[in-house]
C-alpha cells in the first residue's frame, strides 16, 4: 500500500500544477471569459427574439433559455481542449519523459487538467452567474438546486476529460487527434444539448441523445437549472455516474492499448 | 548480482517504405506496400555490476537509444530479456521508474513553465521524498552541479548547458541507484561539458551509481566511463575497459621531443619522423615494431632532450577503426 499513498500524493501534486498553471496564465482565462460573456450575450438576444410561447404552455422563458446555456457553456469552458496536449506529446516524442515517472500517464495527466479545470469552473462559474443574473433580470430559476448543479456539472467536466484523455491517445494510432475531436465534439454539441434542451428536439432524437454519453456531459446539469415538472432528479444524476463509470473503464483501456502500442512502436 | 543483466536483447521496427510519386502514390493509398521489420537491436548480451561506469557506443542508428529505451521499460523488445535493477523493464516500468535515473539529452523531464525549484518540488512529490529528505539531497545537488543561482528561473530561461546540468541533479534526485544516460552533453560548449563530466564523474564515484552512457562524444566516455560497450547496427561488437581498447587497438603512438640540438634527427626501425621543425623532432611509433621505451632510450642516448611528449592517438580514432573494421567484415583494425 505505500506505493498507492506515493502515487496519491503524486496525483494531488499533478492537481496542484494544473491549478496554479490555470493560475499563471492569465490571458487564457481571459479570452475564455470573453468568449463565454460574448456567447451569452449573444444568446440573450437570440432567445428575446424567438417566439418561445409558440412551443406550448411548459415552453421555457428566454431567460430560462439563457440560464440552461449558462451552465452547458460553462461546462465547454472549463474543460476547455486538454486532448491537445497529449496529442502533441505524442506526436514530439515527449511522451518518453512522461512514461519515465513513477506515476501512471493517465493518472497524473488527469489529475492535471482536473487542477485546471477546477480552477476554471471556479471562476467562470461566478462570472457566468453573474452575467447571466444581469443579462435576464432574474435568479436562476432552480437556485436552490445549486449544489446539485454544480456537482452535476463536476461530473460532466470529468466525462468530457476521460473523453478528451482518449481522443488525445488516437494519436498513437492515427498520427493526430483532429479528425476525431472534430467529430466528437459536433456530437456533444448537437446530441448533449449546448444550445437547446434535448426536451425541445424531436421526440426521436430527444430519446436517442437524452441516455447517451453526450447528455451526461451537458444536458444533465443544463436540465437541472431548468427542472421541469416531472424532471428526476436522481434519474439524472445516476445515469451520470453510470456514464462515468463506462467511460472511465473504456479510458483504461484505452490507456492500455495506448502505452503498448507506444512501446512496440516507439515514439 | 548485476545492476543491469541484457539477454539476447532484440528489436525490429515495422515500417512501410515510402510512396512513389505521381499515380504510383494513389495506388499505394488503395493498397499500401507490404510492411517490412527493420532490425535495430539485434541479438545483444551483456551484463553491468553494480558501481560500474559503462559507455555505450556506435554510430547513429547503431541502436544504441533504442536499447536504452528498453532498459528504462518504455519499449518492449521484439525478443530477448532484460532485467534493470532486478525488474523486468518492460513489465515493471513504474516499479523500476523509482530506482533509476534517466537524462535523455534531446528531451526534458522538467516543467518549462516552472521555476526550476518548483521542477524539484513536483518531482520530490512524484518520488514520495519527504521534505527533509528533498531539502538535502536538493542542496548538495545544487552545489554539486552549480545549479544553487538556477533554482529560482524558469526552466525556458535556462541555457542549454544550465538546463542539463539542472536535468542531471532532476535524474539524481530521487538517489537512484542508477543512471541511464543519452547524450547527456549533446549541444554543450566545451566548457559546459567538462563543468558537467567533473560534477557527474565526482558524484557516481562518491556514490557507487551505476553509469550506462551513451555518447558521440569520446571525451564523456574517457573522463566518466572505464568500460565501453560498442555496437554497431544493433550488433554487440565489442565489450571490454577502456583501458584494454586502448591497449589492444593502439598499434601507432606520437612521441614529440623537443631538443638543444637545431637539427635533431633519429632513426630506428619501426620509428618514422612524422615532423622535423627546429628543436622539435615528432615521432610516430608502429609499437608492433619499436617500442615507446626504445625510441625515448635512443633519443636520450643522442640527443639532448629537453622535454618529452608521448601521446596515444585520441579514443575517437580507435573506435572509427573498429567501425570500419566491423564494415570490412573483419573483427577491427587498428587505427592508422
Amino acid at each position: 500500500m505505500p506505493n498507492r499513498r506515493l502515487e496519491a500524493g503524486a496525483v494531488a501534486a499533478f492537481f496542484l500544477l494544473g491549478w496554479r498553471r490555470a493560475i499563471a496564465e492569465p490571458a487564457a482565462l481571459t479570452g475564455r471569459l470573453l468568449l463565454y460573456l460574448l456567447i451569452l450575450a449573444i444568446f440573450r438576444q437570440l432567445w428575446l427574439a424567438t417566439p418561445l410561447q409558440e412551443l406550448g404552455p411548459d415552453a421555457p422563458t428566454a431567460a430560462d433559455m439563457l440560464w440552461y446555456v449558462t451552465v452547458t457553456e460553462w461546462i465547454v469552458f472549463a474543460a476547455g481542449l486538454p486532448y491537445r496536449v497529449v496529442e502533441d506529446q505524442i506526436r514530439s516524442g515527449q511522451i518518453e519523459s512522461a512514461l519515465l515517472r513513477p506515476l501512471p500517464y493517465a493518472a497524473a495527466t488527469l489529475a492535471e487538467w482536473s487542477g485546471a479545470t477546477a480552477f476554471y469552473l471556479l471562476v467562470m462559474g461566478g462570472a457566468g452567474t453573474a452575467a447571466a443574473a444581469w443579462l435576464t433580470g432574474t435568479a436562476p430559476p432552480t437556485a436552490a438546486a445549486a449544489p446539485l448543479i454544480v456537482a452535476s456539472g463536476v461530473v460532466g467536466c470529468a466525462i468530457a476529460l476521460l473523453c478528451q484523455l482518449q481522443l488525445g491517445y488516437a494519436a498513437a494510432w492515427l498520427g493526430t487527434s483532429a479528425p476525431l475531436f472534430w467529430i466528437w465534439q459536433k456530437l456533444l454539441f448537437v446530441c448533449g444539448g449546448l444550445l437547446l434542451p434535448l426536451t425541445l428536439y424531436p421526440p426521436a432524437l430527444r430519446g436517442l441523445a437524452e441516455y447517451g454519453p453526450f447528455a451526461a456531459i451537458l444536458f444533465a446539469p443544463g436540465s437541472l437549472i431548468l427542472a421541469p415538472a416531472g424532471t428526476s432528479v436522481a434519474g439524472i444524476l445516476g445515469r451520470q455516474v453510470a456514464w462515468f463509470a463506462a467511460i472511465a473503464l473504456l479510458t483504461v483501456a484505452v490507456d492500455r492499448a495506448a502505452t503498448a502500442r507506444l512501446s512496440r512502436r516507439g515514439v | 548480482m548485476t545492476a543491469i543483466l541484457v539477454e539476447q536483447l532484440s528489436k525490429s521496427f515495422r515500417t512501410r517504405p515510402p510512396p512513389a510519386p505521381g499515380l504510383a502514390r494513389l495506388r499505394s493509398v488503395l493498397r499500401p506496400p507490404r510492411a517490412i521489420e527493420v532490425p535495430a537491436v539485434a541479438g545483444i548480451s551483456f551484463a553491468i555490476a553494480p558501481g560500474e561506469r559503462v559507455a555505450f557506443i556506435g554510430p547513429n542508428g547503431a541502436g544504441k537509444s533504442t536499447t536504452l529505451k528498453m532498459l528504462t521499460g518504455i519499449l518492449r523488445p521484439t525478443a530477448g530479456h532484460a532485467e534493470v535493477a532486478g525488474f523486468v523493464p518492460w513489465r515493471q516500468r513504474l516499479q523500476l521508474a523509482r530506482r533509476i535515473g534517466i537524462v535523455f539529452g534531446q528531451r526534458s523531464q522538467l516543467w518549462y513553465h516552472l521555476p526550476v525549484a518548483s521542477s524539484f518540488e513536483l518531482l520530490g512529490r512524484i518520488y514520495g521524498l519527504e521534505r527533509g529528505q528533498q531539502r538535502t539531497r536538493l542542496a548538495r545537488l545544487a552545489e554539486t552541479f552549480a545549479i544553487g543561482d538556477l533554482l529560482s528561473r524558469r526552466v525556458a530561461e535556462l541555457s542549454l548547458g544550465q538546463r542539463l546540468r539542472c536535468e542531471i541533479a532532476a535524474a539524481l534526485l530521487h538517489a537512484p541507484a542508477i543512471l541511464l544516460l543519452d547524450e547527456p552533453t549533446i549541444g554543450l560548449d566545451l566548457t559546459a561539458k567538462a563543468a558537467l563530466r567533473d560534477h557527474l564523474n565526482l558524484l557516481s564515484r562518491a556514490d557507487g551509481t551505476t553509469i550506462l552512457l551513451t555518447s558521440h562524444d569520446t571525451g564523456d566516455i574517457e573522463r566518466i566511463c572505464d568500460r565501453a560497450i560498442i555496437i554497431d547496427r544493433g550488433r554487440l561488437l565489442m565489450d571490454l575497459p577502456l583501458e584494454r581498447l586502448r591497449r589492444d587497438f593502439l598499434k601507432q603512438r606520437t612521441v614529440t621531443i623537443v631538443t638543444e640540438q637545431e637539427r635533431p634527427a633519429l632513426g630506428l626501425p619501426g620509428i618514422t619522423v612524422t615532423a622535423a621543425e627546429p628543436h622539435r623532432l615528432t615521432l610516430a611509433i608502429d609499437i608492433a615494431v619499436a617500442s615507446v621505451e626504445q625510441a625515448v632510450s635512443a633519443a636520450l642516448a643522442s640527443l639532448t632532450v629537453r622535454d618529452l611528449i608521448i601521446e596515444n592517438p585520441p579514443l575517437e580514432d580507435i573506435i572509427h577503426a573498429i567501425y570500419r573494421g566491423a564494415k570490412e567484415g573483419s573483427h577491427a583494425e587498428p587505427p592508422a
